[in-house]
């Protein structure tokens, strides 16, 4: 197997001049000029099934893409790749990609299409856009990200910058955001953790997936190996908590079986342990961290520790008795984190996204602060930046800082949302009742909400209220089928880019994504279709983007990469890096710098937080009256007050439906073939199921003994009904579904979509549109149903 | 009929039906053809390979990673609803789900399952046309064109590794792009099955003659489609001949043992045990 093809990359240096910030060119798709019979190239790229980045090799064989297999050389997967990474030649040949620009032709949702060109798609965009700035209102765009990090959204916050609109919102409310503000309000660092796997010595997960799917999977897989098989004599131990007996809990050393939503219960049971024994980490907690012991205040109020509400609150018999763990388990886990340290405790933002989500995602935090694993060989990290070269600011005019000065639309910083940092289940309810203003133009990238989202139903409406809008999707999906234009963006395997992979090992990786087949039809990188619309418009948005194009964009901040001197490439030229990254399919710095505690923690308090004096600021800068917080915590069913809401702590999950009328809990899980539905159209993904019978169909788990009572058997069709909505679905026996509750896969669907029938338009259309009450966070898991034979 | 746009892959692209007709022509004749004439290696180094495959269970994830990237590289169509439902699914690479106990105290064992490639194979003793064979490195190998679809090796087979294509192989047009030109696709009536990856191992065999040297164990360690792909590092390659080979190795741990041993098929697939922590 060669990598000839990657050698002939071609990086052209415009000139040698080293300062011109464009030297460095993009790179040829191989054999754009002509292919020789039985010809063959491997390209490096990045995997795009996923945000977790895994570097890969594309095989090329006379313009086709055959095979892709992982590359060896990025850290995050080494050389392996998961099913979905494998299955992305599906969707670059797919039948359903959308081939070129369309208008709409016909009522929304019709189907109906007529083509477009590119220059018609985008002055007739720009020109409406510009209309909404020049009526002073360009806060009524609002742009739907579904990108968690990376160079396009990068452009959509500058393009929404320079035209007004505070309103890029992205996904995490529904996916991992109790996980991110966890560390948000304790670290200071809004972004997931990176974790030292390779020289941990025990993992406790939290419901997190590690084997199926989470933010890293295929990066723990790799490191699993290792863990279990790669120190001789020495095996790392992995203890799974999770009411369903996943693959997870199959392949974990341990299992343990907990009532839904009540992780955060077991994480302090776990923590009262290691307070009361004294076992906890004195030195650390001491040193780096904020708001253990009680304190006082400047103005000489005082304040409760988190060891007084642990001691007190929390003791072993009552984690016990909420978690259904036992309490000799309970002890002899925190027994076996302290002697067999450094342990990593592990959140998850699908299994722990509760009503009580942020309380538990901090606890499960704590609890690593408190065996003085951050920042430590073995332990939890953040996640450094990579070292590129920044843009200039954007020079916003009169109308853009108007924009900027009102609300987000979501609702974000305010009574709805006063924790969160997006709030994208809430927008139905903002555009359909005009609160806080009307939205006037929607762009969808990444995005399906109509699928991925809760109320589907209600998103179409919501779609259908907004004049204006555009979907930027490779495919025909539920959510644009409602647009009045698709612009559709490149597939991975045919864009040039520049990668932000979600955090892994702690230090800066970046992937460098080549085209590996020239673009199938006449699509464009969404990239590009920004800064095209933005020159479509009058200044001052055309002068915010002064490049030629995407690649030009992002290129200029490759120029912070030669100024690192331990990254996997060191080169002083553009020129050098560009063969450098050609070759690689990416960049990442030698190692990571443990135990710098300079800068570390973020916080008011410059070091790890217990009691998070953020999450204090913002309630106090939400709602100022305290009668007003008050009301709205008793409005939404919080026990808590004063500081304990600042400290991890844990409240009685609430889950919407009546126990009488719906018996069952609905867990919601991600499987490794769908996670989250961006992937469902891909047939080799549809017939892997464990159980091969289930190719194709969608399920619901039931435990046997509750199917006996309810009259059900293996593949009976089945309603699935929630106070939300119903779904038919296809029975499965599965005496690892926790007897009381039915589980059901998130991402399945039927393809291509039907938008008729009276089945919600997803498993996520099952699930009550309820929050977590101060996050704005999504309870994924705090919905019952019942099932009906039909 | 073909999407592709305009550009150069286009001369490539017009006649592709009839370079893969060509292909699985030639490639069914490479089958057929006696060995030594393609051949990189001496004859006499050839038959001393016995190639074998570890897997480690206690490493396995049960990800399915192996399962796509076998249909990947071996072109292996995709059944649909209806066929799925008939369990006429084709896995040369499965995955075996046994699961026991009763919540919360359960069990479930994931396998990963290519053909088991036995030295004492049942499926070739019962095939009536010599279309399945052991070749002179050990692999169970099949010739499509000669398999007359009697399914009498689908049934001796105990380890159910053999698939019968019920339908002709199918695929969306686009999609036709995706296939891996180093392997024919299989008509209607065929029976078939794991090869090992018999063409990347000649690939590498053909490289490193190219480099003057004879195969080594690092050349062909996660070789297979399914190796390569395994994020676990779980599945390893190698030459079960060769006692120093890290297969071998592997094969005399305490944790190795073989699918239905007593049958004595001898099987060239050795699993390594799953393990739990101790304390």
């Amino acid at each position: 197997m060669q990598t000839a093809g990657v050698a002939a990359g071609g990086f052209l240096l415009a000139g040698c001049d080293d300062e011109d910030p464009y030297a460095l060119e993009k790179p040829a798709v191989p054999g754009e000029d002509r292919w020789y019979s039985g010809e063959e190239k491997w390209v490096a790229s990045v995997c795009g099934q996923c945000p977790a980045g895994c570097g890969i090799r594309v095989r090329v064989v006379e313009g086709r893409a055959v095979k892709i297999e992982g590359n060896p050389v990025c850290p995050i997967n080494r050389g392996g790749l998961g099913p979905k990474g494998q299955a992305g030649l599906q969707l670059l040949y797919h039948p359903d990609r959308v081939r070129g620009p369309l208008r709409r032709a016909g009522p929304r949702g019709s189907g109906r299409w007529k083509p477009a060109t590119w220059d018609e798609a985008i002055a007739e965009v720009g020109k409406a856009l510009t209309e909404l700035r020049n009526q002073g209102d360009p806060r009524s765009l609002v742009v739907l990200d579904g990108e968690p990090r990376g160079m396009v959204p990068e452009l959509w916050v500058r393009f929404l910058d320079a035209f007004g609109s505070p309103n890029h919102i992205q996904h995490r409310s529904t996916t991992d955001g109790i996980k991110v503000l966890a560390m948000q309000y304790m670290h200071g660092v809004g972004e997931l953790p990176a974790y030292d796997w390779d020289s941990t010595r025990y993992v406790l997960s939290f419901g997190a997936n590690l084997y199926e799917s989470w933010c890293q999977t295929i990066h723990f897989m790799r490191a699993s190996s290792l863990m279990r098989r790669g120190m001789p004599g020495r095996r790392v131990k992995l203890v799974h908590v999770a009411p369903r007996f996943s693959v997870t809990s199959a392949k974990a050393d341990e299992w343990v079986a907990i009532e839904p939503g009540t992780y955060g219960a077991l994480a302090l049971g776990i923590c009262h342990v290691l307070i009361e024994k004294e076992l906890y980490d004195k030195n650390f907690v001491s040193d780096h961290t904020f708001g253990f012991e009680d304190w006082t205040d400047e103005q000489g109020k005082a304040h409760r520790g988190f060891k007084d509400l642990v001691e007190k609150d929390y003791p072993v018999s009552k984690a016990a008795a909420v978690t259904g763990v036992p309490a000799g388990t309970i002890e002899r886990l925190a027994l076996e984190m302290v002697e067999h340290r450094p342990a990593i405790s592990v959140a998850d933002g699908n299994a722990g996204a509760a009503t009580n989500g942020l309380g538990t995602a901090m606890a499960i935090h704590a609890l690593n602060a408190l065996l003085g694993n951050l920042e430590r060989p073995g332990g939890m990290l953040v996640q450094q930046a990579l070292p590129l070269k920044p843009w200039d600011e954007v020079e916003r005019d009169e109308i853009a800082e108007k924009g900027h000065a009102g609300p987000r639309i979501d609702g974000v910083g305010g009574p709805r949302c006063p924790l969160g940092i997006g709030f994208i289940q809430g927008l139905p309810e903002s555009i359909l009742s005009e609160q806080p203003y009307p939205a006037k133009a929607l762009i969808l990238y990444r995005s399906n909400p109509v699928f991925s989202k809760p109320d589907g139903r209600r998103w179409i409406e919501t779609l259908q209220k907004v004049p204006l809008v555009v979907s930027c999707s490779p495919l025909h999906d539920e959510s644009t089928l409602w647009a009045d234009f698709v612009l559709p963006d490149h597939t991975y395997l045919e864009r040039w880019e520049l990668v932000e992979p979600i955090p892994s090992v702690g230090y800066p990786i970046m992937g460098f994504r080549q085209p590996a087949v020239v673009p199938l039809y006449d699509t464009m990188a969404t990239g590009d279709v920004i800064l095209r619309l933005a020159k479509a418009m009058e200044s001052p948005m055309s002068e915010a983007f002064p490049w030629k194009d995407y690649r030009q964009a992002t290129t200029e901040r490759l120029k912070g990469l030669l100024e690192v001197e331990n990254g996997s490439i060191v080169a002083s030229k553009m020129g050098e890096l560009g063969k450098g990254l050609t070759r690689d399919g990416g960049w990442h710095a030698a190692g990571y710098p443990f135990e710098q505690w300079e800068g570390a923690f973020r916080t008011p308090s410059g070091k790890f937080e217990f009691y998070s004096q953020a999450i204090a600021g913002k309630l106090a800068e939400v709602f100022p009256d305290a009668a007003v917080l008050e009301a709205h915590l008793a409005k939404a069913g919080i026990t808590s007050r004063g500081d304990d809401l600042c400290l991890p702590h844990w409240e009685s999950p609430r889950f919407a439906g009546d126990a009488a009328e719906y018996p069952f809990i609905l867990i919601v899980y991600r499987g490794i073939n769908h996670a989250e539905g961006g992937v469902r159209h891909l047939p080799w993904l549809k017939e892997v199921p464990l159980d091969r019978r289930k190719a194709w169909k969608d399920c619901v788990e039931i435990h046997p003994d509750d199917a006996r009572s309810e009259g059900l058997r293996e593949d009976d069709l089945v309603c699935v009904e929630s106070p939300a909505g119903q779904r038919s679905l296809s029975v499965h026996l599965n005496p690892g579904v926790r007897p009381g509750s039915l589980a059901v896969a998130l991402g399945h669907g039927i393809w291509p979509p039907r938008p008729e029938g009276k089945d919600s338009p997803s498993v996520m259309s099952l699930l009550a549109n309820a929050s977590e009450p101060l996050a704005g966070v999504l309870a994924l898991q705090g919905t019952r149903a019942r099932v009906r034979k039909v | 009929m073909n999407d592709l746009r305009e550009g150069s892959s286009k001369p490539a692209e017009t006649h592709r039906r009839s370079f893969f007709t060509t292909l699985a022509a030639a490639l069914a004749g490479i089958f057929l053809l006696p060995r030594r004439l393609f051949s990189s290696e001496p004859a006499r180094e050839r038959l001393r390979r016995k190639w074998g495959m570890v897997i480690d269970l206690d490493k396995c994830t049960g990800c399915q990673a192996c399962v796509v990237a076998c249909r990947a590289e071996n072109n292996v169509p995709v059944a649909g609803p209806a066929q799925t439902q008939n369990d006429r699914g084709i896995f040369w690479m499965d995955m075996l789900e046994v699961s026991e106990g009763s919540y919360p105290d359960l069990q479930r064992q994931l396998t990963p399952i290519p053909c088991n490639h036995c030295e004492n194979a049942p499926c070739v003793k019962v095939c009536p046309v010599g279309a399945t064979f052991i070749n002179e490195e050990g692999i169970v190998a099949q010739v499509w064109a000669r398999c007359i679809g009697c399914r009498y090796c689908t049934t001796a087979c105990p380890y159910s590794r053999r698939y019968f294509n019920w339908q002709a192989p199918s695929w969306p047009e686009t999609m036709k792009n995706q296939l891996n030109p180093d392997v024919a696709t299989r008509p209607k009536g065929v029976v078939e099955k794991c090869t090992f990856c018999h063409h990347r191992i000649r690939r590498a065999r053909e490289k490193a003659r190219a480099e003057g040297r004879e195969l080594a164990d690092a050349d062909v360690r996660t070789l297979p489609a399914c190796a390569q792909a395994c994020p676990a590092e779980a599945i390893l390659f190698g030459d079960l001949g060769s006692p120093e080979s890290e297969v071998s190795r592997l094969a005399r741990s305490p944790r190795a043992m073989r699918l239905l041993e007593d049958l004595g098929t001898h099987p060239k697939v050795v699993y390594l045990r799953e393990a739990k922590w101790k304390e």
